[in-house]
Order: structure tokens, then sequence, then C-alpha cells
């Protein structure tokens, strides 16, 4: 078990450097010059010699004039020092901008997935358990239908209704969980509602045909027999070995929850890091977003590490893939 | 017909798909799938009415009428106007063509790419295979929308940098997939005839391994025009999409749902209801096609 975990933790280790690189290059392909950016502020610079030496001294100052393998280097070796750099646009350390936004996005994902679940696998399990019946078709019209309407869509549709019909939309100014815990779900809730159900249709699909092949395993038909109780089986017995792809499905549909909460972010104007990278793209704002696009990159590997982990803890017969 | 099974139990990946095409075998495909009927239904429609736009659309998308703001769905105008007095109908119609035509040639680019390089990848295997499949990793590491939000952010957001954006998104699905059906594949008897034979590996690699791995690329691709209309009008949302003037539901959506859905939602949930009836056909159709072409896909990427 330990020689698992400890492979699949070595393999992230090339794959975040790998990321990091395609994240540098993409980032330094990017049209418009920072120092230009940074010192015209909108003007145009016009032919004036000034001008011309502050942008060729800040290029400098950036290392921007270096060949991109050094600037790489240069980077990489600032990260290993735990010095992510300082943000073009806020003038911050990114490590504190990453610190502050990194669990505003935690949070809202992980609201999100433990919606998608807790929707998903009750209606999944239903359908499977009242198998070919109208329970079952309307169990796989919601799953298929929630999968259909963009996340965006329906945060959409969720703060305006509301603002049609009550007047209401949920507050704009973030307040963190431990400050004020109604507050903070007020604004929350609904992005993660949002995301959570539209993520809950692939779950409740997967949970319906996981629990459909564990329903026909022989120990429940044993179950049966002797007398067990319909509750008591399907919640006590199938439904822990039907969770296992469950499980596996979380961890994939991860990467889709994450970018659905950049989008969500937007939307309800919530501090994380989609906010984040959003607006390191419109300031063109370098190392920022190379911070938290390989921060994102990071997440993703590192849930499916956890999930896979646990998959093989759960399931002996994976471990010795 | 009897197959000589391999040691390993490598039954043949892909389940021959049963039904014969004639005019006759599409009902009975049909009547089998009905779900898949209405997907398809939908999907042909929305091509129709995309590629029919500057015939039926009554107004052409950029038409401002400035005495005709933020009017409701009306005999004149179907589904309202905007905020520039442009018709939402028209908007809609044409933006049916933006969304199809990034979807359908990311998707077939992507999936192209992504099922050359699983073929390659599968089929020469060593350290070819290695290599191909960690670049295909490093690429998998991302969240979906945001490669597809870097690559755009990067390039520009121009219609052909997103195609490229959402192709590079759907290069590594489609090599998984593809890699995993070659793999199988190879086993097989008629691989080893093939070599005896004298064919190279170019040709035993695409003219006898592709047919056979056809089903799964017909399946992955489906499933990816779905999202690929998701990604697209994710994209547009953001503003990172195909730019003004092109009509984009995404966009539209956006405007739609800020400063002008209490004096006209009809801006916002037109093109909301075509992005999802949209997705629906391709998911409808995308799940019929995999329970036809291969059962054993069903499930794993929701």
């Amino acid at each position: 078990m330990q020689a698992y975990v400890l492979r699949r933790v070595l393999l992230m280790v090339p794959l975040l450097f790998g990321v990091s690189v395609v994240v540098f290059a993409m980032v330094r392909v990017l049209p418009g010059d920072v120092a230009t950016l940074m010192v015209a502020g909108g003007q145009d610079s016009g032919a004036s010699g000034v001008n011309e030496e502050t942008i060729q001294a800040i290029r400098r100052s950036l290392y921007l004039d270096q060949p991109l393998h050094v600037q790489y280097g240069i980077w990489l070796w600032q990260v290993a020092r735990g010095d992510l750099g300082t943000s073009y646009w806020t003038k911050r350390p990114i490590l504190d901008e990453i610190g502050r936004a990194l669990p505003i996005t935690i949070e809202l994902a992980v609201l999100a997935v433990l919606i998608s679940v807790l929707v998903g696998v009750p209606l999944g399990v239903v359908s499977a358990v009242r198998q070919d019946t109208g329970l079952d078709y309307a169990g796989r019209l919601f799953s298929i239908g929630a999968l259909s309407l963009p996340d965006f869509w329906i945060g959409t549709m969720l703060v305006l209704f509301p603002l049609l019909w009550f007047g209401w939309i949920p507050s704009i100014k973030y307040t963190p969980l431990l400050v004020d815990p109604g507050a903070n779900l007020q604004q929350m809730l609904f992005p993660a509602f949002a995301l959570g159900v539209h993520n809950s249709g692939p779950i409740m699909r997967i949970t319906r045909s996981s629990m459909l092949e564990v329903l026909r395993q022989d120990y429940v038909r044993t179950a049966w027999a002797k007398g067990l109780g319909e509750a008591r089986i399907v919640w006590g017995h199938t439904l822990k070995n039907a969770a296992i792809p469950v499980l596996s499905l979380i961890g994939v549909r991860l990467g889709r929850l994450l970018g659905g909460t950049v989008v969500m972010e937007q939307i309800f104007v919530i501090p994380g890091l989609g906010l984040l990278v959003l607006g390191a793209i419109t300031e063109r704002d370098y190392p920022l977003l190379q911070g938290v696009i390989v921060l994102f990159a990071a997440i993703f590997l590192l849930v499916n590490l956890i999930v896979d982990v646990l998959y093989a803890w759960l399931d002996p017969r994976i471990r010795y893939t | 017909m009897e197959q000589e099974q391999p040691l390993v139990a490598a039954t043949p990946w892909v389940a021959r798909p049963q039904a014969r095409l004639g005019v006759g075998g599409i009902w009975a495909l049909a009547r089998r799938k009905p779900l898949g009927a209405l997907g398809a239904l939908i999907v042909l429609t929305l091509i129709a009415l995309a590629l029919a736009a500057p015939i039926i659309a009554p107004y052409d998308y950029r038409e401002q009428n400035r005495s005709e703001l933020l009017k409701p769905p009306s005999a004149a105008h179907l589904f309202g106007t905007d905020n520039l007095g442009r018709d939402i109908f028209s908007r809609v119609l044409y933006g049916a063509q933006t969304s199809l035509y990034v979807g359908l040639v990311a998707v077939g680019l992507g999936t192209t790419l992504g099922s050359v390089i699983g073929l390659i990848s599968g089929y020469a295997g060593g350290r070819t295979d290695l290599y191909l499949q960690r670049l295909m990793d490093v690429l998998m590491a991302f969240p979906t929308l945001i490669l597809a939000i870097l690559t755009v952010a990067m390039l520009g957001p121009t219609t052909t940098n997103v195609l490229l954006a959402m192709a590079i998104v759907f290069t590594p699905t489609a090599n998984r997939v593809v890699r995993g059906a070659v793999l199988a594949e190879k086993e097989n008897p008629y691989v080893d005839a093939a070599r005896a034979m004298g064919a190279g590996g170019g040709r035993i690699v695409f003219q006898h391994l592709l047919p056979n791995v056809l089903a799964p690329i017909i399946v992955i691709a489906s499933t990816s025009l779905a999202t690929a209309i998701l990604v697209e009008s994710s994209l547009s949302f953001l503003g990172l999409g195909p730019p003004p003037p092109t009509p984009t539901w995404g966009a539209m959506l956006s405007v739609g749902s800020r400063t002008f859905f209490e004096q006209a939602p009809w801006m916002a949930i037109f093109p909301g209801i075509a992005i999802s009836l949209t997705i629906l056909g391709f998911n409808l159709l995308g799940d019929a096609l995999r329970d036809l072409l291969d059962p054993r896909l069903r499930g794993a990427r929701g």
C-alpha cells in the first residue's frame, strides 16, 4: 500500500514540472509587453526617450530580456525558496494573494462536491432500486437535464429569479466562514448549489449503474434470503460497495468543477482563485497567472491522487496495477 | 464466428454494431433508442437552423433599431430585442452558427489529433508511447475550462484561437480512449496476419486498426460535442469567446443577465434555452451512440 502511494506521489512531481513549463511557455507567448503596459498605463508612449529607458529598466528588472529558459530557471529557483514573486498588478506578494484566495475557492468546491453527492447518490440509489419504473425514468431525466444545463446558466438563474420575484440578491461582499457562517453561506450556497446540481447528473448515473451491478451480486441475494429488510440491504450493504466508482468519478469531474468555480466566482463576485485568474489575464500579470494556474493543476492532481489512493484502500484489487 | 482466445482475456474491445444502415435500419435504430433519436432530431434541427440562418432570420444580427430597445417578445420580434435594439431571435439563430461551427471544428480537430496520437502511441509502444503519454498527462493535469481559458487568453480572443484552445482540450480525452482500444485490438490475430503479409506499421495502424477503433472514436466525439458547446459558451460568457460582432450565446447570456435582467429577462432566457437544448441534444445522441457501439464505456465518463 505504501509503495503504491509513494509511487503515485512521485509521479506527481514531474507532472507538475511539465505543467509549470507549459504554463510558463504559454504565458510568455502573450502578446502585449508587460513593461510597456506598466509604464504607459494606457497612454500612447510616443517616441519619448524617457519612456523607452523606463521600459527597458523594467524589462531588465523583471528579467524579461533574458532567454526563456533562463527566465524559467530564475522563476523555479524563486519558487523553491518559497517566493512566488510579486504580482505586477496588485504589487503584493503572490503567495499572499493565493493564500487569501485559495481557501475561498476550496470552500466553494467542497460545498459543490457535497451538494452533488447529496443530490446525486440518493437519486441514483432510488433509480437503481426501482429500475424501469416511473421513478427511474424521472431520475434519469433529471440527470440528463442537470448535465445539460450549463452551470453558469443555473447560477445566473439562481441570482436572477429571486431578483425578479423578491427583489433580493445574495450579498456581493464576502465574509469568511469563521467570521460569520450565516453571511458566508448565504453567498456561497447559490454558486455551490448551481455547480452541485449540474455535476450531480453524472454522479447519479454512475451511482445507478454501480448499484445495479452490486444488486445482482450473490451476497445481496443471500441477504434477501436471510430476511433482511430492503432498507438495510440497500443502504447498509450495497451502497458501500457501489460507492467506489462514484469516488473515482468525483476525481474526474473535479476538473470540470474547478473550471466551473471560475465562472461562478465571476457571477457571484467571490474573491477566490477564479477571479484572480481572470484579473491576472486582463492585467497581463505573468507571475500571478503562472502561480494560480499551476496551483489549479496541483489541486486537481492532488485530489485525483487522494481519490485513487482511497480507491485502492477500499478495493484491494486495484492496488496491484 | 469463433476466434482463438488469447491468454489474456482480451475480448474484442469493440462490440460490432448490429444495426444495418438503410432507411429501414434507421427507423429500427430510432425505435430501439427513442431518446437517442430525440437527440439526433434536436441536433439535426439545430444544424438546419444554423445553416438556414441567413434565410430565415428576419433581421440581420447586427441591425440595431434604436426605437425598439428592450422590447418583449412580439410578432415582429419573436424573442424580443436587446439593449441595442437587435432582434434576439436572429441573434440566437446566428449564434447557432457560431456555436456549432466552433464545436464541430474543435471536436473534429481535437478528436483527430488525439486519435492519431493514441493510435501511434498505442501501436508503437516503448519510448514513443512513454513520451507521448507523459505529454498527454501534462495536458490532462489542467482542469478543462482552465486550460481553455489560459490558451485563449494567451493567444488572444479570436474565433480561430478559441477553436485551437478547445481542440487542445479534447485531444487528451480522445487519445486516452483510442490508445486503450488500440492496446486491446493490437493483440488480435489479424494484426499478426497483416504483419506476416509484410504490412508495415503505418499500414497496419491506419488500414487495419483504425476501422476497428472507429466506434469508440465516434462515441468520444459525440460526447465531446456536448462538452464543446458548454466550454464555448462558458468562454463566451467570460468574454473570452469569439469577439463581437460575432453573436455567441454565451456572450448574449452574459450581457443579458447583468444589467438588463430586470427590464428584459428574455435577453438571458432564450440564449440559455438554446445552449441547454443543444447540449441536451448532443448528450442524448452521445449516450445512444455509446449504448449502441460500446456499452463498456457506459458510466466511465459522465
